[in-house]
């Protein structure tokens, strides 16, 4: 596999004006995002620095627009660009942490299950089809819900993103765990794996040094896809004021907060999270078309 | 055809007439940003739950259309003497399940306002005691001579007895176990409406009650649904899913006032916003600060200070609302015109709180309702980043009112730092005293509400003294300066008055009471 990405890898994405495109923004989008603090003209967490007399500034370009908030402020006077930086930092940080949660639960439990087979199998991968038969925002509603029963309030507000990632990441292990244990039963009847036992091995070594790394093409894709699935997860979740705190917005909950003015003409403090989002959604599913393709011998 | 036949035919045509086609059925959908939180009227004493209850609820005296007190399910009372009242009860009076209202559904209705559970202790504080005198006739003896019973015992709904302890309703429940009781879903009241179902949170449908004593006006059934999203909310009202939207969200009015077939109605509300502080523990809650910093009066000060109230009122409030200089609003008999606000001042706040010993202020968590006042969770916002310019670090724990009232209310008042307001129904200020700025006795129904805990005894003695003296003149007096006692010690920050403003459709005519009453039987459908 890694041989034939030093060969055609470049060649092949070049091709793809469009995946460069989205790969480009996915990269800005994690940069700006990631050092927010140096890129948001202001710092919209920081409640000292917001001034409540700035609230309601349409965009630069409108009339009546304060030259120093680019997109305009929201009802509280926080910059919208910033907000969106800040905010998009906490929906990638979600985004990600939740499915590297989920990657971690899906292949263990998808390497055990596969390799051993029988009844390990039989049971855990029961579990996972009965945990399959929720949908994922169920599971993630479930969770939230639990963990706010049983934290203190303040807690809870505190540990919003980890809370968060605790409950999508819980919540979509079971595709992972499916495609692992697929693609390891395969592997496990393969002639190396055999050459394995002979040699002696013990099966820990065999199963992450041998078998991992040989499944780990459809874990990629099925990720940068479940990337864009937790980051509107989350975004639902924060629309249904389960999510980040009020002070702390994430663009879901920028666009919650956004949508309540709607029909007031303070349109920008909806659209441009909306577009943000959108974008960051469409892009990774894009880039994670491409990987799928170029990593599926079929199509070649 | 013989004339014989007539007769019967136009008999028999008339009474077909009147079973087929009754007053035809009006419709009127309500929605507001929160629900009533139970349906017991002696549970919660929140002015959105009292009044949508006191539509299938009466008391023995409530508000006519014109915001004057009459008789409900009193026909008439009569003073014996200064301390007694004798109150005749309303004849063919019955409950929506058909059960005749009589003076025992009084007195235990009473007994039931005084029970350990009861959040409405405080419209029978200043009473002695209360007996039936016959079965139509209820005698109330007075401590000493309250000027203002019939205002005190608006509040006070009547149930049936029998209906209460055959379904195990006989105490009100419990709103901090979140009790799920018969009567948190089920009424039986006198009122023009009754209860047909009820969804938590979702939908509840009232119906014109047939036997009702007086006259229920031309609605027929009330579609009740809370929409907590201010677009959804007006969307509703502008395509006409909706009759009545209250409150109206205030970025939305000018659309409203645009709009086609739609109108805004307002008026002065007499709700009074604003901040409480933990004065009773030792140890505030949900902070790591050591100690209470709000014990220090120096401290609360700087937080008046440093909270620009008119910056809220001109960029949150969006003008709907007028600066308060104290825990009333103008109208209200008690208010004091000398008080005035202590200045927004960053300077001044620091300088205070240096004084106090916190040069860098302080981490405290504040509790906010999200759908309970208007801008509620906005309002809160602003006062975080207006704290935070004083060094005040807040943690916000912004919350639906189903979450937030079973966490602040008595008997453990759970928030050491909180936005709350209060409407005195009586529209006289010893309410307010009564319940918000009077030092806590539960067990005589005073101090329900003080959830800040604060205690100024001299204004307690001047609030006692005005309950019992008659001279109108001589007890004003009494109450402005238990105010200015308040206000001095700064026990609230107070915020400001908010306005009532509703969204209507235009072929809806509605009541509106500076205490936020909405009697339905006044509303008309055209």
């Amino acid at each position: 596999m890694l041989e034939r990405i030093r060969s055609d890898f470049w060649y092949e994405l070049l091709n793809s004006p469009v995946t460069v495109v989205s790969a480009v923004i996915i990269a800005l989008m994690i940069i700006g995002c990631t050092f927010a603090p140096v890129f948001a003209p202001h710092t919209p967490f920081d409640p000292a620095t917001i001034s409540i007399m700035d609230n309601n500034m349409p965009p630069a370009w409108a009339d009546g627009a304060d030259p120093r908030f680019l997109l305009g402020t929201d009802l509280q006077g926080r910059d919208v660009l910033s907000a969106m930086l800040y905010g998009g930092r906490i929906s990638l940080q979600v985004g990600i942490g939740a499915v590297a949660l989920s990657v971690v639960i899906g292949m263990i439990v998808g390497l055990v299950a596969g390799y051993f087979g029988g009844m390990t199998d039989a049971v855990l991968m029961r579990v996972a089809e009965i945990q399959f038969a929720f949908p994922p925002i169920l599971i993630a509603l479930l969770f939230n819900g639990i963990l706010k029963a049983s934290l203190p309030a303040d807690v809870f507000a505190q540990a919003a993103v980890p809370i968060m990632i605790l409950a999508i990441g819980l919540a979509g292990w079971v595709q992972f765990a499916r495609i692992v244990r697929a693609s390891a039963m395969v592997q496990r009847g393969q002639d190396y794996v055999t050459a394995c036992h002979a040699i002696g091995l013990p099966t820990v070594t065999i199963i992450l040094r041998h078998i991992t790394p040989n499944i780990l093409g459809p874990v990629l894709v099925l990720a940068m896809l479940q990337i864009a699935v937790a980051i509107v997860t989350e975004a639902t979740l924060s629309f249904l004021g389960l999510g980040t705190p009020l002070t702390e917005p994430s663009l879901g909950a920028l666009i919650q907060i956004g949508s309540q003015y709607l029909f007031s003409g303070i349109w920008w403090v909806v659209i441009f999270p909306g577009i943000m989002l959108l974008v960051m959604v469409v892009a990774f599913n894009l880039v994670a078309d491409w990987v799928r393709d170029y990593l599926n011998p079929r199509l070649r | 055809m013989s004339k014989n036949y007539i007769a019967p035919l136009v008999a028999a045509l008339a009474v077909s007439t009147a079973l087929v086609a009754p007053a035809q059925a009006e419709t009127l959908r309500i929605a507001s940003q929160g629900d009533a939180t139970s349906l017991d009227p002696h549970s919660h004493n929140e002015s959105f739950t009292n009044y949508f209850l006191a539509n299938v609820y009466e008391g023995l005296v409530a508000r006519d259309k014109d915001f004057e007190i009459a008789g409900q399910l009193a026909q008439s009372w009569e003073q014996v003497d200064a301390k007694t009242w004798r109150f005749t009860l309303r004849d063919g009076v019955s409950f929506h399940d058909g059960s005749v209202f009589a003076a025992d559904d009084v007195i235990f209705s009473m007994d039931r306002a005084l029970s350990e559970t009861s959040n409405f202790k405080h419209v029978l504080a200043s009473v002695e005691s209360y007996s039936a005198i016959d079965d139509m006739t209820v005698e109330v003896v007075t401590k000493a001579p309250n000027p203002i019973l019939l205002n005190d015992l608006l509040d006070l709904m009547i149930l049936d007895k029998q209906w209460s302890e055959a379904n195990g309703a006989a105490m009100p429940i419990n709103l901090q176990a979140e009790e799920k009781a018969y009567s948190a879903t089920n009424a039986n009241g006198t009122g023009p409406f009754q209860v047909v179902s009820r969804a938590q949170g979702e939908k509840t449908t009232l119906a014109a009650f047939d036997g009702y004593w007086g006259d229920a006006g031309n609605v027929t059934e009330v579609v009740f649904t809370p929409i907590n999203n201010a677009a959804t909310l007006v969307s509703a009202l502008l395509s006409g899913e909706v009759d009545l939207v209250m409150p109206l969200p205030l970025q939305d009015i000018p659309r409203v006032e645009n709009g086609a077939g739609v109108k805004v109605v307002s008026s002065a509300e007499a709700r009074t916003m604003y901040i409480g502080m933990d004065q009773w523990r030792d140890q505030i809650i949900e902070s790591p600060v050591e100690g209470n910093p709000f014990l220090d009066l120096r401290v609360r000060q700087a937080i008046a200070h440093a909270v620009d109230a008119q910056a809220i009122i001109d960029r949150v409030m969006q003008g709907q609302a007028t600066l308060a200089t104290q825990y009333l609003m103008d109208k209200v008999n008690g208010y004091n015109p000398d008080l005035t606000r202590l200045e927004y001042s960053v300077d001044t706040a620091k300088s205070l709180l240096a004084e106090a010993g916190y040069p860098d202020g302080f981490e405290v968590t504040m509790d906010c309702s999200t759908d309970r006042y208007v801008n509620d969770g906005q309002i809160c916002q602003a006062t975080v980043s207006l704290l935070a310019r004083v060094g005040i670090k807040v943690n916000l724990i912004a919350q639906p009112k189903a979450q937030f009232f079973p966490k602040v209310v008595a008997p453990d008042f759970g928030t050491s730092f909180f936005l709350l307001s209060w409407t005195p129904s009586t529209m006289d200020a010893l309410n307010v005293f009564q319940n918000v700025l009077g030092t806590r006795d539960l067990e005589n129904g005073k101090g329900a509400w003080n959830i800040s805990g604060c205690s100024v005894p001299e204004a307690d003695a001047l609030a006692a003294e005005a309950a019992v003296t008659m001279d109108a003149t001589a007890r004003e007096k009494m109450l402005q300066d238990a105010m200015a006692l308040m206000v001095e010690d700064v026990c609230l920050v107070p915020l400001h008055v908010q306005q009532l403003v509703w969204g209507a459709a235009e072929n809806i005519d509605v009541v509106q009471h500076p205490t936020f009453e909405f009697p339905l039987e006044y509303f008309n459908v055209n």
